[in-house]
């Protein structure tokens, strides 16, 4: 097994903060991700033992009317300190702005909102999303990785991760052991991660399955901080089929418990017209804020498949993931690298991602259901719905085996509607889609 | 022969039965090489490609090698798996390589010699046996390698001096 | 559903021919990687688990040369 410039930290596991999050702010502990550990190959096949091999990337993410905006750098660097021996490190600065829906849906009426802090108020437009713009966020990443080789056929790896941003903190750690069949044709491997997650959100926590109050006034016991814990466990194989072609297959075992929640968001309460209620204690809105189960527990199976025509390499992988809070999703990856001669190739790209929503996820709440209800949220990340990704990628490969990268990607999601369209929300679009653009450059070189 | 090759050959311990190496006739960029000409000499077989790393990494230490030990019966020969020999020529160009490389595009020597691990090297003695055989190459084993060569050598030539060897 | 995807998987691969050592010229070149470029990879990960309720799954991997 050829090691690979990044022996990253096998987990690509990651936690949305409260599985969810305002959007990119989110730790990554899933960082070195996706490079499997251990997946060793080394990288342009000329870095000599001791030369530092550092990959760059700038990420500009934008979603269409005035949502969410990111700029993220990211710095990754790898050596190979002793033979078969690896360090990697990264680093990731993420600056998040814009405006994110907190789960109301539009009425046919004007709306006011209490901002997170609890003290001032928001306004938001009759027949528009409600969005809050009043947040935006720093974040700093920083992971590492150490690979060591047991011996020719088995090596371990253990990677830590620390993430900070202003509400919440990550800190995770990982160990992955892997061993080669003796013709090197099939890599077996174990891989575990734990994860302890804080949330401090601004305002302090809001109080669960509780009604929003007006800013400035009491906010009902809103206040407080909170973690969770997650637990990942991961098999995975990888097998060569041909000369030209590898696989890898990986299942994925994680549980997660604590405040899952989302400390910021809430639910519309409606009465059966769909206006909004107005049975409420006093200087309370009709918004109630989320409640998940304080225990989740999810599993992924994973397919790639790496084949090389040609010329070109096609690249394409699906992943189902299914946990119990009744999401179900299929994931379908596919990347083409069309050579271009010399030093050049396009690459374009396409995902297919589908997802069934979370067993407690509803559009709104009737006011006839309040008391009844254990879990609610209207995060659309929980509800029913199919993203479409489109994009191309160019690659250019300068002499000194550095290499120039870039990639421009529109995203697409549109939700199903689930609940019952009522009499007041006819002609409003309660779960509009949500486009935006990605666009990455990258600078890969050896040092 | 196969199965005994494998396990014979992975053993240090002297036998009294040692394998014979398979013979080959290669072309090489001269003329062909075959390896019972060799016979009477310590023989390092390499095999190696050019996409490789561990291959191209133990070719400096191959030419040293063939430097330091060049007033004794000691030859190397690599042989090359490259199936585009384009790029086998490419490296080859790049370095000052003062032994035969031998050109084996369907690896028919390579599977008579069983080679199980990219890059493999096998140390055939003057009565063509097969030794030795390493599978992978790292520098931190570099001066037992080195010390396998003498240490044969000695076997060999008891009255060759080893101990003034040509320096770098 | 998992099961059977796994098992046919598993199956399919045993009835793979043995890829010899001196074959894996073209596994070797860096765009036969699993992951050829990790910071694409990482930042789209970012993205998808940001906007979506899955997470997971890509992990660890071998490949490449086989060599050494």
């Amino acid at each position: 097994m050829q090691l690979k410039k990044t022996q990253c930290a096998y987990m690509n596991t990651q936690t949305n903060h409260a599985d969810n999050d305002n959007t990119l702010s989110i730790k990554s502990k899933l960082t070195m991700a996706t490079c499997a550990l251990l997946q060793a190959g080394t990288p342009a096949a000329q870095a000599e033992t001791g030369d530092w091999d550092i990959d760059t990337a700038f990420l500009y993410y934008s979603e269409a009317d005035s949502r969410v905006s990111v700029f993220e750098p990211v710095v990754s660097a790898s050596k190979e300190i002793n033979e078969d021996e690896f360090l990697n490190f990264k680093v990731i600065y993420d600056v998040l702005t814009g405006s994110t829906p907190y789960g109301a849906i539009p009425t046919q009426s004007e709306q006011t909102f209490t901002n997170p802090s609890g003290v001032g108020n928001y306004t938001t437009a009759a027949g528009e999303l409600p969005l809050n713009s009043s947040f935006r966020d720093t974040r700093v990443a920083l992971g590492a990785d150490w690979v060591i080789p047991i011996d020719r056929l088995k090596r371990v790896s253990i990677g830590g991760n620390f993430s900070k941003e202003y509400d919440f903190n990550s800190v995770s750690a990982s160990v992955n052991y892997a061993q080669d069949s003796s013709d090197r044709n099939s890599t077996y491997s174990l891989g575990l991660a734990y994860t302890a997650d804080e949330w401090d959100p601004i305002g302090g926590k809001n109080p669960e399955l509780t009604f929003m109050r007006i800013g400035g006034t009491d906010q009902n016991g809103k206040g407080g901080t909170d973690s969770k814990d997650t637990t990942d466990f991961m098999l995975g194989l990888t097998q060569v089929i041909s000369r030209s072609t590898i696989m890898q297959f990986n299942l994925g075992f994680s549980n997660s418990s604590g405040y899952l929640s989302d400390p910021y968001r809430f639910v519309s309460v409606l009465q059966n017209d769909g206006s909004l209620t107005n049975t409420l204690p006093t200087n309370a809105r009709p918004y109630l804020y989320e409640k998940r189960p304080d225990k989740r527990n999810r599993n992924t199976f994973f397919w790639r498949t790496v084949h090389h025509l040609n010329e070109d390499v096609i690249n394409f992988s699906y992943r189902y993931f299914t946990d119990d809070w009744g999401i179900n999703s299929h994931t379908l990856d596919f990347r083409y690298r069309y050579e271009l001669g010399g030093k050049h190739y396009l690459q374009p790209h396409l995902r297919y991602y589908s997802q069934s929503s979370a067993d407690f996820f509803a559009n709104y709440l009737l006011e006839s259901n309040v008391t009844t209800t254990d879990f609610i949220s209207a995060d659309y990340r929980l509800s029913e719905f199919t993203s479409t990704t489109a994009g191309l990628k160019y690659g250019y490969e300068m002499s000194n085996n550095s290499e120039f990268t870039i990639r421009a990607e529109l995203m697409n999601q549109s939700y199903t509607v689930q609940d019952t369209v009522l009499t007041t929300q006819q002609g409003l679009d309660i779960a509009p889609d949500l486009s935006a653009i990605i666009f990455q450059m990258g600078y890969n070189f050896y040092w | 022969m196969a199965v005994f090759l494998i396990s014979l050959l992975l053993s240090h311990v002297a036998r009294p039965d040692y394998l014979v190496a398979p013979e080959f006739t290669l072309p090489t960029q001269d003329t062909p090489i075959q390896l019972s000409t060799l016979q009477g000499k310590l023989v390092y077989v390499d095999f190696w490609a050019s996409w490789c790393r561990p291959c191209k990494t133990s070719f400096p230490w191959m030419i040293d090698m063939k430097e330091k030990f060049k007033d004794m019966p000691f030859e190397i020969v690599a042989i090359n798996l490259d199936k585009n020999k384009a790029l086998a020529d490419e490296f080859i160009k790049s370095q000052a390589i003062n032994f035969p490389v031998a050109f084996d595009p369907n690896a028919s020597v390579a599977e008579n010699y069983r080679v199980e691990g990219m890059p493999s090297s096998y140390l055939v003695d003057t009565r063509g046996r097969l030794r030795i055989r390493y599978t992978g190459f790292w520098n931190r084993s570099k001066d037992e390698k080195e010390q396998m060569i003498k240490d044969l050598l000695q076997q060999m030539h008891p009255a060759a001096d080893t101990t003034n060897l040509a320096e770098e | 559903m998992l099961r059977i995807i796994l098992v046919t998987g598993l199956l399919n691969l045993s009835a793979c021919a043995s890829v010899q050592p001196w074959e894996k010229g073209l596994l070797a070149k860096p765009s036969m990687a699993l992951v050829a470029d990790e910071n694409e990879i990482f930042l789209d990960e970012h993205i998808y688990f940001s906007k979506e309720a899955s997470t997971g799954g890509q992990g660890v991997g071998g490949g490449g040369c086989g060599c050494n």
